[in-house]
């Protein structure tokens, strides 16, 4: 027991960012969308018709390539992955095969170095949806051929991973990366980012690796983490109960928390691979992919490096893990924002909302509440109501009068007033119950919200005193 | 006639062998080719393998004559197995016509031609049993099946709506493509295919365009060769390697054989089709043969 050491290797799906979709001008269909109202005569696989690469999608996978240290070929083709499904139309996928678009790259994750065995270029299915949970036993199944056709990036790793933290951790980071070049939104509950991670066990100190399952329907880093643990205990049981583990396909189940066998390797299709014939192979230019290298931003885990120099590793690893939040504190701090606290109002106040305002805007309103001319309270009135409209910080305050009320002696006359409205709030202070203070300030920023909370406070226990 | 491949859009063309498909037009004289060959070509944008190459200026150089131009004659098209006499006098025929218009027939070799067939006979029905995969019944098609379940809907509706030949052909492919044979055939049969390519560019290194009969046979009555699917393949021997290696070719009447049309078969370089049509003009100018089919009457109508 506890010996095992966990391997794991990932297979994450990723959805680049274009107007259209692989092969046709169909635009990719935004979420919820009617079923086969993004369709076309190609993406519905219909005869006569023939595929014509996206170069945008080429574009957004040779980026992430290269952001992943990949090498990158200088012939590339498509081939045919046959198989046949209902929510597959033209009975193969086209996919790549054996000269994919890039291979041998590494991504550092934390300490660990990941070897990323290849990045390629493929189309998306549809979706079927059954009345029933299985196509087989379903007595009606629908198809939606909206996905079919939308472009994916299949990124592969080495089975470099060694814990079900490391493999979490992998996805976010590559979710920052592909946000942070501009290739895709990387959004999982969306359905652009799928992590299928393929996991084994072995005794610690030993080299051969031991069978592995593959895990689908993850849709969330959460439950990346969740279904890798309980197979990784799966795993261990069944193999110190005596048993063999089986090469398969596992999904699993978020109302159950569980994984449960999908496919097993007797089932392994023959997929008849061979090379597209409909697609030239593609020459890849060298002073394209020149182009892209320079043009790409500076990368994550550099850029969290300069941030880790200013600020704690707590704050760092919510902004450095966001282009967008990153941008607005860096910004707002070249206009002046204070660091500190600016890194604090993003991690508090930004990130759970994900709602933006400029970064100018940011480092008025920081500047505001650090002088004191707003309350904190009236400080997140300011920047929801700058997110909303557009104005400034300043504009807004002045318009409300939020500007803060410092002035002692217009606060001692508030201060007595509460004071003779609770009589028993003060008798209780004074007999030592402190806490009773708590419902004092209360009752004062309900009369004056714009109270300077601080000087209030002096002002009521000296009143108190 | 067979344009280069890319030459013509595949767009909206029902693919059976994506690699080897081309459109090309039926005529009944080398000008009518031409002229809508002119109006078919060009790159298409729905269309990857299309092209805008040159070597289509037909209208102008068709007219030009053969007078110094040389003729390949492949000694293993021209002697080939099982090519009835009567072909061979015709085609015979058609190279004394045409040395008399001016050309030289020099000889020329296509090593690889016997592996042809075999490659061609991978090459396409591993395409084509990808290709017709689509017709599965689920959007489309025999929608009458009773099937218990999806795998026994596919094989009822393709069962029920493709014929022998398709069906023999899907299976060859299927199994050309299987893991575990996929090296052994559908790989050999690429290199073939490369081989056969570099034949040709060899052999048009020493001419500028090659002839041949179009095949070794005249036509076989409807029917006659269905048990025998081989001997119906190896009609095709003479065509293939163009096919293969997506040159230009065109077939015009030389001349019959117990009654039926014997074929001329000219071939030439990747978008060569100048130099094919001149070539075939030329021979239909000076052998004075036409189609021999008159334009259908329009007073067809029966009242
Ligand atoms: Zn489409």
């Amino acid at each position: 027991m506890g010996s095992w050491e966990v391997v794991i290797g990932m297979e994450v799906h990723v959805q680049p960012k274009t107007k259209t979709k692989m092969f046709c001008g169909c635009a990719v269909a935004p979420l919820n969308a009617a079923p086969n109202t993004y369709v076309c005569e190609v993406c519905l696989g219909l005869p006569g018709v023939l595929p014509v690469p996206n170069r945008a999608a080429v574009e957004a996978c040779l980026k992430t390539a290269l952001a992943l240290n990949c090498d990158i070929p200088r012939h590339t083709k498509f081939d045919r992955k046959n198989y046949m499904y209902p929510d597959l139309p033209k009975g193969y996928q086209i996919s790549q095969y054996d000269l994919p678009m890039s291979v041998n790259g590494l991504l550092e994750v934390g300490s660990r170095k990941v070897r990323i065995r290849r990045v390629h270029l493929e189309e998306d299915t549809g979706k079927l949806i059954h009345a029933g949970d299985q196509l087989h036993k379903a007595w009606e199944s629908y198809v939606d051929l909206n996905r079919a056709g939308v472009p994916l990036m299949e990124i592969v790793s080495e089975p470099d991973l060694r814990s079900a933290d490391e493999a979490r951790d992998y996805a976010m980071e590559l979710r920052t990366l592909l946000r942070a070049i501009g290739a895709s939104e990387a959004d999982m509950e969306k359905g652009q980012l799928r992590a299928e991670p393929n996991i084994s066990i072995r005794r610690a100190g030993t080299e051969q690796l031991g069978v592995k399952t593959e895990l689908k329907n993850i849709n969330s880093f959460r439950a990346l983490h969740r279904a890798i643990l309980y197979e990784v205990d799966r795993q261990a049981k069944v193999l110190e109960s005596g048993g063999a583990v089986e090469q398969e396909t596992r999904g699993w189940s978020e109302p159950e928390q569980r994984t449960f066998p999908q496919r097993s390797k007797e089932y392994a299709e023959d997929y008849r691979y061979f090379p597209e014939p409909d697609i030239p192979p593609l020459e890849l230019d060298r002073a394209w992919i020149e182009d892209l290298r320079r043009g790409l931003p500076e990368m994550p885990s550099v850029r969290r490096a300069r941030l880790l120099e200013q600020l704690p590793a707590a704050q760092v690893a919510v902004i450095g893990a966001d282009k967008d939040l990153a941008d607005l504190y860096e910004t707002a701090v070249a206009n002046g924002a204070p660091a500190l606290p600016t890194a604090n109002w993003i991690v508090n106040e930004v990130a759970p909302t994900g709602k933006l305002v400029s970064p100018r805007s940011l480092a008025e309103l920081m500047k505001l509440l650090q002088g004191g001319a707003v309350t904190r309270d009236q400080a997140r009135e300011v920047y929801l109501e700058s997110v909303e409209t557009g104005r400034t910080p300043a504009e807004i305050v002045a318009e409300h009068g939020y500007a803060q009320l410092s002035d002692e002696s217009e606060l001692r006359v508030l201060a007595e007033a509460v004071i003779d409205a609770n009589p028993k709030a003060a008798a209780d202070y004074r007999s030592g119950k402190k806490q009773a203070m708590q419902a004092l300030m209360a009752e004062l920023r309900k009369r004056a919200p714009h109270a300077n909370p601080k000087v209030a406070n002096e002002l009521l226990l000296k009143l108190l005193g | 006639m067979k344009p280069t491949y890319g030459r013509v859009s595949r767009y909206g063309l029902i693919a059976f062998a994506s690699s080897l498909d081309q459109i090309g037009p039926f005529a009944r004289s080398v000008d009518d080719a031409a002229i809508t060959l002119s109006l078919m070509a060009g790159f298409d944008p729905l269309d990857a393998t299309s092209s805008d190459r040159p070597g289509l200026e037909v209208l102008n150089n068709s007219a030009g004559g053969v007078k110094g131009m040389r003729l390949g004659v492949p000694r293993e098209y021209y002697d080939v197995k099982g090519i009835e006499p009567g072909v061979k006098a015709a085609i015979d025929a058609a190279l004394f016509i045409l040395r008399n218009a001016g050309a030289e027939i020099v000889d020329v070799s296509l090593p690889h031609t016997d592996y042809g067939l075999a490659a061609y006979y991978i090459i396409a029905p591993a395409e084509c049993s990808s290709n017709l995969a689509r017709f599965d019944g689920v959007r489309y098609g025999l929608a009458e099946v009773d099937a218990a379940n999806i795998t026994d809907e596919y094989l009822q509706t393709r069962r029920k709506g493709f014929g022998t030949e398709v069906r023999r052909r899907v299976m060859l492919g299927t199994y050309a493509l299987s893991s575990g044979y996929y090296d052994a055939y559908y790989l050999k049969a690429q290199k073939v295919r490369t081989l056969i390519k570099r034949d040709f560019d060899e052999a048009f290194k020493k001419c500028d365009a090659i002839v041949s009969a179009t095949s070794p046979t005249v036509a076989f009555p409807i029917g006659s060769k269905t048990q025998d699917p081989l001997s119906m393949y190896l009609c095709d021997v003479l065509t293939l390697g163009g096919n293969l290696a997506g040159l230009p070719g065109i077939s015009v009447p030389c001349g019959t054989s117990d009654g039926l049309p014997v074929g001329l078969q000219v071939l030439g370089p990747q978008w060569g089709e100048s130099v094919v049509l001149r070539v075939a003009r030329a021979y239909e100018e000076a052998s004075e043969i036409r189609t021999g089919v008159a334009s259908p009457s329009p007073l067809q109508g029966r009242g």
